[in-house]
């Protein structure tokens, strides 16, 4: 009977007669022969879970029993006897070591706390103590010092022993200051891992070209040329990142009178009146006098239903006979029809908080010579990256680099350049320059450095006002970067910030960086085919010792790779821009060429924004560039097997460098291809998640109170205290607050589990759509803090992450591809797999245990006892 | 030991019920309480399961003459109830002309249970201008309605804490009296007792709606009022 | 008359109302941050300008007021 009910539940979980048959039998025999039921068995039953980890955790399979009888043995007879102790020291050495460098840890940042803070370190005051005769001298022999020592690091040469000695120093120096908070620290930083770079450089093109062969010269000084483009992003991403401005918002004055015309325009050519309506109603609601504020439609798709709808809400609508220039084009004729003192432009998609105006315009009133005040762009839908990689929200996208730390660090430089959208500008700057620019595609950008050129100031604001909607698929975001790389190229060649009047060094130096990144196509198709030099052709591209190349290598590697973990901590997750490069080689590397050559060629292609990712699919148009790669690497990888096996011996060292460098850029394919397989989109207008007081009225007239857990154009969720059973299409209120005010709106319920209710918001007219927009997209901290504390500087840890990135994403690609290849692949990689599985396991000794969370329900009193007292 | 009183605005905003859901909220966060009915119309006891048919009462007491402290009804563990007591209409007419001189007696009688209670909340008759029984902490009572706006411009105590009852969230105008109110009146107390049907329900099922219908944003309101209450120390 | 007295004008912090701008001003750490809910105080003229008797009080409040 016993036996029946153990058959039963195994053919319920799908197992077949034969197997479930087979299986009982041996269950039955274990109970039969090993007398389960006394007390030692059922106590060691009882612990399963810690005894057979890999078996009492999972649903039962066929080789239950050989697994069983396999742990048993090695629980018996071989643990007893084994490396268990062994393994105890180990980690008893292991936990040592890390409280020694904890203590070491400890004692340093104790012993520098003069040098941690956010300001210059205490030389400087050593320098202003001395007199002002003495200074420029101290400060000259200082300097030459200083530049003779890094000068004789970058170029004395070393021999092996010595370069493994100085590179160890470094790299022991390198862990010390990683413990110690603050600039000062940042800054050292930074310069061993310039002087290690430098030194490498110079390594390189000293001692590593072989003049002597053709072949290798030329792939030699191909290599070498991206190495050097690498090098020079390096130190000028340095410059332009070490000292972010923090700039705080200019209070403005008490008296409104003083307050500036702000005109807000939001121009718009071939998207959903749905995606546009909300821009207007939130600028609708923001906090500026309204004699003193002005809201624009520029429409350039002249669309009757734009017309009407501006029209019932009672904004401007601006339409142009042509549509010469696309977006600038129509910001300037909507120029000619506007008259306020300040300009305000936002994407069509993007919905400004209440308090946009007022946190970002005083610094107009503050500098007159003031042009621009530039804001984050943020998505509250995941942009291609987060979703097909599922890390919205835990991981920071890709913009949060340069919308928090790049523009910032401009910002020092007064070299803040023009996004496009979220920004304020002065209306005298503009005509000042002739309106927008149009000669190239990035009119942006373009706009501000001729601001710049005529002595106009830039400032950046780093708090997100305004929140849209990031490209829907991988095409339409390569389409958008193609765009931003051609027109950056184009500006380069037609306006370059390196020449030409009005530029400062440093706002030349942050311009030109911010061009020379978009260059990055080329140089990183040849680092991701790099070693097929010599894995194919033979060719030496560096002529070195292998021994001497990793000594070499690796120190700048890893500083460069320390240093930008410290300095790029909390924005960007580290060897993420290989990821984001890797993707967009291919795409923009030719069109940057062709606009180096010649600036005039070129479509401008808009990018479109509010589609639906129908279905799970994977790009293979997109990813065929990485197919391509990826193919000649493993290639590659098959020759240097080959090499390995009939190759000369005092090479084999070199193959194996240039094997795992393969592999390197192998991974990194494989999660450019894990971002090409593009995830469903399941709604289409994205939620965006909070946690605001609300309250639920049903028709009955009863109130519960609610948690709005998550909003979106079209709908809300709401969390209630208490299981709400309500049919879908019931009609309910939902009440929301801001600012004390109450507002309601007609809701009905879409549908409900547990705790959670969905309710669509699809009839509400313009006045409560706008109040809706006010409750929840407007808010004044609707997108502050949206980004969970990501906690950046673990460089080594996401170099690891981003490896398995790349095996998962050939495991997702495996899942694409036709069912009879899938078939034999899954074989392939499960055979080790179901092998692995038979392996004894380490019991497990930690216990988990989980403890179920109180329900919340008041115990209700008993009330009208009766007593007189 | 604090006495707290709710004054309406004008009638039938609420207040006898409002002082029967606060008793409850304020012993639901451990406050001793003892809730008094100082009005002939003795509904306070309704609130809180008391029999219409029980007739004893303090009024009824004092009339014969015994202690008033025995017309006491011990609902829990320090939460009582003291009631006006049922009269029949006749035995009304005399007791109210003498409604002065009996509430003399009360300040004593409230000091003399001070040691026993932290809370007493008093039902009082609203048409009076100014409160019968002095309490430390007075509330006034209104609805976001054009009639108490209008009344509210005459010359009362202005620190008087105003409290918003039956708040209709549907309705604009009282949403647009409420946001009035929130700019122009400092003694308004920040929170709302919404008109949520649990309240008339919780009558009905003679109890406090904190009691009958604890999930309902109602007896979240009061929970917060008596937070609020606490936090006048 | 829909007109609101000079004390309106400034949402000061201490004012239990305004929820997110208390909270703009927590985030950005600048409790002293001046800001001037100007929707708001659009809403209590709109207020005022719908309701007859709420404006002729309030007038009348304001005339009284020291």
């Amino acid at each position: 009977m016993f036996k029946a009910k153990f058959y039963h539940s195994l053919r319920y979980s799908g197992f077949s007669p034969l197997s479930a048959g087979l299986l009982s039998f041996f269950h039955g025999i274990a109970w039969l022969v090993l007398r389960l039921e006394s007390p030692a068995w059922q106590r060691v039953l009882a612990n399963s879970a810690r005894w057979y980890p890999h078996i009492s955790n999972r649903p039962p399979r066929l080789g239950d029993p050989i697994r069983y009888v396999i742990q048993s043995l090695w629980l018996l007879v071989v643990l007893p006897i084994s490396p268990r102790v062994r393994q105890a020291q180990w980690s008893k050495r292991l936990s040592l070591l890390g409280q020694a460098r904890a203590w070491l840890s400890q004692k340093i940042t104790n012993a520098t706390r003069p040098w941690q803070g956010e300001e210059l370190p205490p030389i400087a005051d050593v320098l202003n103590k001395t007199s002002k005769t003495l200074r420029p001298f101290a400060m000259a022999i200082f300097g030459v010092f200083t530049t003779a020592l890094v000068i004789l690091c970058i170029t004395e040469p070393f021999d092996f022993e010595a370069q493994l000695v100085f590179v160890f120093l470094l790299w022991g120096l390198a862990l010390l200051i990683r413990d110690i908070p603050g600039r000062f620290a940042m800054v050292l930083l930074v310069m061993l891992s310039l002087i290690v770079s430098s030194r490498y450089l110079w390594w390189r093109y000293t001692g590593t070209l072989n003049w002597n062969d053709s072949l290798d010269l030329v792939c030699g000084l191909t290599l070498l040329a991206a190495e050097s483009y690498a090098w020079l992003i390096l130190l000028l991403g340095y410059v332009q990142t070490i000292w972010p401005l923090k700039r705080q918002p200019q209070p403005l004055p008490r008296d409104l009178t003083l307050w500036p015309s702000v005109d807000v325009m939001i121009p718009t050519y071939n998207e959903d009146l749905a995606v546009v309506r909300n821009t207007v109603y939130a600028a609708l609601g923001l906090d500026w006098p309204e004699d003193k504020l002005n809201i624009y439609i520029l429409d350039d798709g002249r669309r009757d239903i734009f017309r009407q709808f501006a029209a019932e809400v009672g904004v401007g609508y601006i339409i142009r006979p042509d549509n010469r220039h696309a977006k600038a084009g129509n910001l300037n004729y909507a120029l000619t029809q506007t008259q306020g003192t300040l300009v305000a432009i936002f994407d069509c998609d993007h919905i400004p908080a209440r308090s946009f105006l007022q946190l970002t315009t005083g610094w107009f009133l503050k500098d007159d010579r003031l042009a621009l005040v530039q804001t984050p762009h943020t998505f509250y839908s995941p942009d291609p990256f987060e979703r097909n990689l599922n890390t919205f929200h835990s991981e920071p996208n890709e913009g949060e680099l340069f919308y928090g730390l790049v523009q910032d660090g401009n910002d020092l430089w007064n070299a803040t350049f023009f996004c496009g959208s979220c920004a304020v500008l002065r209306r005298a700057a503009i005509n000042d320059i002739g309106g927008f620019a149009v000669e190239t595609v990035t009119e942006d950008a373009h706009t501000a450095l001729r601001l710049h050129r005529r002595g106009w100031h830039s400032a950046y604001l780093r708090i997100p006002l305004a929140a849209g909607l990031a490209t829907e698929s991988l095409s339409a975001h390569i389409g958008q970067r193609i765009r931003w790389a051609r027109g950056m190229v184009q500006i380069l060649r037609t306006d370059n910030p390196l020449f030409g009047r009005g530029l400062n060094l440093f706002q030349r130096l942050c311009y030109a960086n911010a061009m020379l990144h978009f260059l990055a196509g080329i140089p990183r198709l040849i680092f991701l085919t790099a070693p097929l030099a010599f894995l194919l052709l033979h060719a030496y591209i560096i002529y070195a010792p292998a021994s001497l190349i990793l000594i070499y290598v690796l120190p700048h590697m890893i500083h460069s790779s320390l240093a930008n973990a410290r300095i790029q901590g909390p924005f960007r997750k580290s060897f993420q821009g290989e990821v984001y490069e890797t993707v967009l080689a291919w795409y923009i590397a030719w069109p940057t060429t062709l606009a180096l050559l010649n600036p005039k060629k070129g479509r401008f292609n808009v990018t479109v924004k509010g589609g639906l990712m129908e279905h799970d699919q994977f790009d293979w148009r997109i990813s065929t560039p990485y197919f391509i790669l990826a193919g000649l690497n493993f290639l590659g990888l098959g020759f240097a097997i080959w090499r390995l096996m009939y190759g000369p011996e005092d090479e084999m060292l070199t193959v194996i460098v240039s094997s795992l460098w393969v592999i390197y850029n192998l991974l990194i394919i494989g999660s450019a291809v894990a971002v090409a397989a593009e995830v469903r989109q399941v709604r289409l207008s994205p939620r965006v998640n909070t946690g605001l007081a609300a309250a639920l009225r049903l028709e009955s007239g009863h109130l519960y109170p609610a948690t709005l857990t998550d909003y979106s154009d079209q709908g809300a969720g709401i969390q209630a205290q208490l299981p709400l059973v309500l049919l879908p299409d019931t009609k309910v209120t939902l009440v929301l607050w801001r600012s004390g005010r109450a507002f309601t709106f007609p809701a009905l319920v879409r549908r409900h589990q547990g705790h959670f209710l969905g309710l669509s918001l699809d009839s509400l007219s313009h006045e409560q759509r706008t109040d809706f927009v006010r409750c929840t997209f407007e808010r004044a901290d609707a997108w502050l803090n949206k980004q969970e504390q990501f906690s950046g500087d673990q460089p080594l840890q996401h170099f690891w992450d981003m490896l398995a990135l790349g095996a998962k994403g050939y495991a997702r690609l495996c899942d694409h591809l036709p069912r009879p290849i899938k078939r034999l692949l899954y074989l392939v990689v499960d055979l080790p797999r179901w092998l692995y599985s038979f392996c004894p396991r380490i019991p497990r000794f930690s216990a988990k245990d989980t403890s179920l969370s109180s329900s919340l329900h008041p115990l209700a009193p008993s009330a009208g006892s009766v007593s007189s007292s | 030991m604090k006495s707290l009183t709710l004054r309406g605005l004008r009638g039938g905003v609420g207040c006898t019920t409002l002082i029967a859901a606060l008793g409850y909220a304020l012993h639901q966060l451990r406050q001793r309480v003892l809730l008094l009915d100082l009005c002939p119309e003795n509904m306070l006891g309704l609130h809180l399961n008391l029999p219409w048919s029980a007739a004893e009462g303090w009024a009824q007491a004092d009339k014969q003459q015994s202690p008033w402290q025995e017309a006491a009804w011990c609902l829990s563990q320090d939460l009582w109830i003291l009631p006006y007591g049922r009269l029949s209409y006749a035995e009304q007419q005399p007791i109210a002309q003498s409604l002065n001189q009996q509430l003399e007696h009360w300040p004593e009688r409230l000091a003399s249970l001070s040691s026993h209670f932290d809370w007493v909340l008093i039902d009082q008759k609203t048409a009076e201008p100014l409160s019968l029984v002095a309490c430390d902490l007075e509330i006034r009572v209104a609805h976001a309605d054009p009639a108490c706006h209008a009344l509210l411009q005459s010359s009362l105590p202005p620190d008087m804490p105003l409290l918003v009852n039956n708040f209709d969230p549907i309705r604009k105008l009282q949403r647009d009296i409420w946001l009035l109110w929130q700019q122009t009146r400092p003694e308004l107390v920040p929170l709302l007792i919404h008109a949520d049907e649990a309240v008339p329900e919780s009558l009905a099922c003679k109890a406090p709606v904190g009691h009958h219908a604890p999930q309902s944003l109602a007896a979240k309101n009061v929970a917060s009022l008596a937070a609020w209450c606490l936090s006048k120390e | 008359m829909a007109s609101l007295p000079p004390s309106f004008q400034v949402a000061d912090a201490s004012s239990p109302a305004a929820d997110d701008i208390t909270d703009l001003r927590k985030a950005l750490q600048m409790p002293e941050l001046p800001y001037v809910d100007i929707t708001t105080q659009n809403a209590v003229r709109d207020v005022l300008k719908r309701w007859p008797l709420l404006s002729e009080l309030s007038y009348f409040a304001e005339q009284n007021t020291p």
